[in-house]
């Protein structure tokens, strides 16, 4: 019996459904973890890294 | 790489959880270290895109004419559409976008991570191993050097050259991240992190071939399964090479250009995580009434669909991040770079979604509406968002106060945008009038435009006016060019070397994310499960470990891939065999591969969809079971000429002879280059053997064909070279490579109908071949 025989006869017709639901709720964990309250003030702290760093015309910019 | 990832593990020890104040630079310090930023690797790469910029837009404005004045290419076999076309996209998507990508990734991610880039030895590698590889891509595709799957064309000595240059970014880019003194990776880190983990997997395993020679090669897949590989990475290079890189280059030059924090953060990691977990499923949207099975391009709409939420909101986290410096945007031409370009990714991501949807794409799939999409991505989201990068490294990199000069830049910029909307708007016209016009029937029930090169010349002053906007473009990558080598020439005697300070990262010490309660130890459920996973530390652990979190990215990937891919492969019921359907003779095989060679695949489809106006204009639709043989599939993405699936026995084999050697004498108006070498060149009747057998071992049965090869393709050439002289045409040509493209085309699409002559009752009742 071959791989395919297998895979051919293990009912994977819902594979695919499957993938999609579950992918559907990771993006609903990362959203809900996202927008709940209090996490603002942390992100905009991160927000600024780029800014933060030193490159010398940027500096002069900022002067 | 053991040592980078040795030292990954380190770090990843080292630092600990975690806690809720927001932490940006670590506090329980290590010592203070000195380093300098390697600026000379980011000018190199920057000075490449500019020349890369100007050489991709050239010759895709040299295509442009060539399609409207197809005499330009001369007679040579070098200069013609079907060869030049994948130098053109190749050029802009790996030269042009891939040197902007490196240049953003090597300067921004030294000073995020605040460190050194790891090896300056790979660094320099890495940029002259890409140049090589872009050389030698220039040096083989004119020469039919190519295995036809769009952006991947290059054979497979350069596709190991590829990925042994990327493994070297790779090891560069994480033993930065293993040595860097910020604790936190910003969210341009990781949209790069995605780009490295994926582009490899991708590149390995659509490029998996089995070599026949130095320069030729037959995919591991055959048919429908090598259709579904090519778009799995057709699609998801342009999410991992054109989309998130350049997120990447938005969400660090954006806010510097701006001076101001992006908009949202927690926009901007939806944006991320979103893409990484939808856009790997999308790719079978290109294949649409295809013979892929119905599920598969089901669910790669849905999925596209999908991807209208977070592509937009990266848009719009974007564009506000420019909230309270809207005035800056008049006088800034680096600004109004970004925003344009910004725009044109939600004009985009828009656009795919809208083209993925079923009904929409049996109208706008191979015509020209697709090339509008394409070109309004190209050129103005990874143009614009490259060049106002550009512009604003440029003084920063020289170590000149300015830019030569602003007013060109702002030139460049009316330009640029003025030339993208003549192109796309002109394109879209002929998109969509072409598509109606194939798809017209009048009122007895017949096609109203039966003539293919009707359809064709009904659009050819669009295709002037693309030449124009074009033009447009391409002069102002030029004025860049000028501009950033002026400024060049303002620069110091010798560049300074900033030195930089930063502490050393060293133990974190905060409050590890746990699933136990503090205050009640023995207390377990889902509800303290909920608390650990509303709390903000453990997405914020994650990004401190760099090593984990590029396994979870991986795993996404990868997790996605298999469960779209393997159904494909190892469900027998997707492509049902179809007896009559035997493998191509050995002759065949070699016009086969002289239909490749000269990127026939680039104007020519080989896919009727099961729609009425292509089996009226074309003949039965095509089955799964029907390519079988196919390898690499050439089903193709634009139909600049008529399908050719069912072109076999059509037509006298003299006609095939006078129009290869000059179109203008079967079709008139038809704007299809001369092909008259073939009727010159010598078929390589030795060097078929060799091809018969790399394909025998992939599983082809090919019986006899497996010991006298040469013998049967000499015999079947002498028949049809027979046949063409009888007819009264050239009597000198049974050795000559035309004799094996007519060999395959006479061939084409003719297996289905012996079906029907050998066993009737079969032929009606045949299987509806697409599962339900």
């Amino acid at each position: 019996m071959k791989l395919s025989d297998v895979m051919s006869n293990a009912g994977l017709a819902v594979y695919a459904e499957a993938g999609l639901v579950l992918f559907l709720l990771v993006f609903v964990a990362v959203s809900v973890r996202l927008f709940r309250r209090g996490v603002h003030e942390e992100f905009s702290a991160l927000s600024r890294l780029p800014l933060s760093d030193d490159s010398p015309v940027a500096q002069e910019d900022r002067a | 790489m053991t040592f980078a990832l040795a030292r990954l593990t380190m770090i990843d020890q080292r630092i600990e959880p975690t806690s809720l104040e927001p932490e940006t630079t670590p506090r329980a310090e290590g010592p203070l270290e000195r380093f300098v930023y390697d600026d000379a690797i980011v000018r190199k790469f920057a000075t490449a895109t500019t020349v890369w910029g100007a050489v991709a837009t050239l010759v895709g404005l040299w295509l442009a004419l060539m399609l409207v004045v197809p005499s330009l290419s001369f007679g040579l076999p070098q200069l013609t559409f079907g060869r030049l076309r994948p130098l053109h996209t190749n050029a802009a998507i790996f030269a042009f976008a891939g040197n902007a990508l490196f240049a953003a990734v090597y300067y921004s991610s030294q000073r995020l991570l605040k460190a050194r880039m790891f090896s300056d030895k790979l660094s320099n590698f890495h940029f002259w191993g890409w140049q090589a590889i872009i050389v030698s891509a220039a040096l083989t595709l004119p020469f039919g050097i190519t295995q036809s799957k769009e952006y991947a064309e290059l054979e497979w000595p350069i596709d190991i050259a590829i990925a042994v240059v990327w493994v070297a970014f790779a090891i560069n880019f994480f033993g930065t991240i293993a040595k860097r003194r910020e604790r936190h990776l910003y969210v341009a880190l990781w949209f790069y992190i995605a780009t490295i983990v994926t582009v490899a997997i991708l590149h390995i395993f659509n490029n998996l071939v089995i070599p026949a020679s130095l320069f030729k090669s037959y995919s591991i897949y055959a048919g429908v399964q090598d259709a579904f590989m090519q778009w799995w990475y057709g699609h998801n290079a342009v999410a991992f090479f054109l989309t998130t890189p350049f997120l990447g280059l938005m969400y660090y030059f954006l806010p510097k250009a701006a001076n101001r924090p992006v908009y949202s953060y927690r926009l901007s990691i939806l944006h991320f995580w979103s893409i990484v977990f939808i856009y790997i499923w999308a790719g079978p949207h290109h294949l649409h009434y295809t013979a892929l099975p119905e599920w598969a391009s089901t669910l790669g709409m849905l999925f596209s669909l999908m991807l209208w939420m977070p592509s937009w909101g990266g848009m719009i986290n974007g564009l506000l991040t420019l909230r309270g410096a809207w005035g800056r945007v008049a006088e800034d031409p680096i600004l109004k770079f970004f925003i344009v370009g910004v725009t044109f990714y939600g004009m985009a991501t828009f656009e795919g979604p809208l083209l993925s949807i079923k009904s929409v794409n049996a109208l706008s799939h191979y015509t020209d509406w697709t090339i509008a999409h394409v070109h309004a991505g190209a050129l103005g989201w990874n143009g614009f968002m490259t060049f106002g990068m550009l512009y604003w490294l440029a003084p920063r990199l020289f170590q000149t106060k300015e830019l030569f000069s602003r007013k060109l830049a702002e030139v460049h910029f009316w330009i640029g945008t003025l030339g993208i909307l003549f192109y796309i708007v002109a394109i879209y016209a002929a998109g969509v009038t072409q598509g109606l016009m194939w798809r017209a029937f009048d009122e007895t029930g017949r096609l109203t435009y039966p003539d293919f090169i009707e359809t064709v010349v009904r659009i050819l002053p669009m295709y002037w006016v693309r030449v124009a906007g074009g033009g447009m473009y391409v002069v102002g990558v030029l004025l860049c060019g000028f501009n950033l080598f002026m400024t060049w020439r303002m620069r110091p005697a010798e560049y300074a070397e900033v030195i930089q300070e930063a502490p050393a990262l060293s133990r974190y010490s905060g409050e590890e994310p746990s699933f136990v309660h503090p205050d009640h130890p023995t207390m377990a459920g889902p509800g303290l499960y909920l608390r650990y996973f509303s709390r903000a530390t453990w997405h914020r652990a994650w990004e401190r470990k760099p090593l984990r979190f590029t396994v979870w990215v991986t795993v996404a990937v990868i997790v996605a891939s298999i469960f779209e891919i393997i159904p494909t492969f190892l469900v027998k019921s997707n492509v049902p065999t179809i007896a009559s359907v035997k493998p191509y003779t050995p002759l065949e095989l070699y016009g086969r591969d002289i239909y490749i060679e000269e990127g026939c695949y680039n104007c020519h489809s080989q896919m009727i969809r099961p729609i009425r106006a292509e089996t009226e204009r074309y003949g039965d639709y095509s089955k799964p079971g029907e390519f079988v043989y196919d390898r690499p599939f050439q089903w193709g993405s634009r139909r600049i000429g008529p399908d050719l699936a069912r072109i076999g026995g059509k037509y006298p084999h003299l006609w095939h002879v006078r129009h290869m050697d000059d179109p203008k004498s079967t079709t008139p108006q038809s704007i299809m280059p001369r092909y008259a070498w073939l009727l010159e060149d010598a078929t390589e009747f030795e060097r078929i053997q060799e091809r018969v057998d790399v394909m025998a071992m992939l599983g082809v049965p090919y019986g006899d064909a497996v010991l006298r090869a040469e013998q049967m393709a000499r015999a079947q050439s002498r028949t049809i070279a027979a046949d063409i002289s009888s007819q009264g045409g050239p009597s000198n040509l049974q050795d000559k490579k035309i004799v094996a493209l007519i060999a395959y085309l006479q061939r084409m699409g003719t297996d289905l109908g012996k079906l029907a002559k050998e066993n009737p009752q079969v032929a009606r009742t045949e299987p509806e071949t697409r599962t339900p």
